[in-house]
């Protein structure tokens, strides 16, 4: 029997301390998504209860064929994105394809990785530059870099084909990497 | 975008990533060391987090939920009962009136005790149950 099976067996059979093994092995996920959606700590927070509290009611829906994490990742991303909804927030944003363009893109001289990544300032701007992609370019990034999670769970979750998970990547990277570049044509 | 600078920078990406991966060393070249500054930015922890007790929240939440489903499934038990009840009292005198009508030879079996024992077993079914779901709640 997977990991998978043995801790939804075991919740399904309300077996005490189940579910909160349950949620700690898989809040992480939920937080990360639903935080890097809505943005507003409280919020999400208070999101991220609502996401197991579906959890917990919806289980025994759970037919394995998808990984657990996969499954709660979805209704993570259902609740993040009807929050989002109500609020009349874009997830998508009208596609900028000079994104990637950046006039100090040249401004390669010097660039060096280590001390660029001990800089606080640059990490520091680089934080702000995640926080300002649009919704679904930030989330699919924070799944892919921060969670780990392959392509096919990432459009598993988001309801996305695997070819357009790949495309907001590349997008979410060369636009990061073009705010990297301002920044360092800033500090030149 | 043109096409060529399109399939550099996925290539550069693809680097990066493999790179970071294998924890190989900088400076090969600075375009693929910024897509690496980009891949470790995006592997940075998030500045908030959820609470030590969250999932301690969380249970107490759906305890809370369970308690109340369990009240109001006994209270809508109870509100049938009492409309079933209700019905067969205000049916009673036509019933009573189109049952006589029938003429219906019952076996000659010991009614009043086996109507009693189904009785027993049914309320000593309902009160094991009604238990259960306590054990239930508690675990």
């Amino acid at each position: 029997m997977s990991e998978d099976q043995e801790i939804v067996k075991a919740v399904l059979a309300r077996t005490p301390g189940a579910f909160e093994r349950l949620m700690l092995r898989h809040q992480n996920l939920v937080w990360h998504l639903v935080y890097r959606m809505v943005q507003h700590p409280e919020d999400a927070r208070e999101l991220s209860q609502d996401v197991f509290f579906r959890v917990h009611e919806c289980l025994h829906q759970y037919r394995f064929e998808s990984s657990l994490a996969t499954w709660i990742g979805r209704v993570a991303f259902n609740v993040a994105t009807r929050h989002l909804q109500k609020k009349r927030l874009p997830m998508v944003e009208p596609v900028d394809d000079d994104a990637g363009d950046s006039v100090l893109e040249q401004v390669s001289d010097g660039f060096d990785l280590e001390t660029a990544c001990a800089d606080a300032e640059v990490m520091a701007h680089m934080g702000a530059a995640i926080d300002k992609l649009p919704t679904l370019q930030r989330t699919l990034v924070t799944l892919y870099h921060l969670d780990e999670m392959g392509i096919g769970e990432i459009a598993g979750i988001t309801g996305l084909p695997d070819g357009t998970v790949k495309n907001y990547l590349f997008r979410a990277r060369q636009r990061l990497k073009a705010q990297l570049e301002s920044r360092l044509g800033e500090l030149a | 975008m043109n096409i060529d600078r399109h399939e550099n920078d996925a290539r550069l990406q693809a680097l990066a990533e493999q790179a970071e991966r294998e924890g190989r060393a900088a400076g090969a070249d600075p375009q693929l060391d910024r897509y690496r500054l980009v891949a470790r930015a995006l592997r940075q922890p998030l500045m908030h987090s959820l609470p030590g007790d969250f999932t301690a929240q969380v249970m107490a939440r759906i305890g809370h939920a369970e308690q109340r489903s369990g009240f109001e499934d006994g209270a809508t038990t109870v509100l049938l009962l009492v409309m079933a009840v209700a019905g067969l009292l205000v049916m009673q005198p036509f019933v009573g009136v189109i049952v006589s009508q029938f003429q219906v030879s019952m076996p000659n079996l010991p009614w009043a005790q086996l109507v009693g024992s189904a009785l027993c077993i049914g309320a000593a079914w309902l009160v094991d149950r009604h238990f259960s779901r306590l054990r239930q709640l508690a675990a």
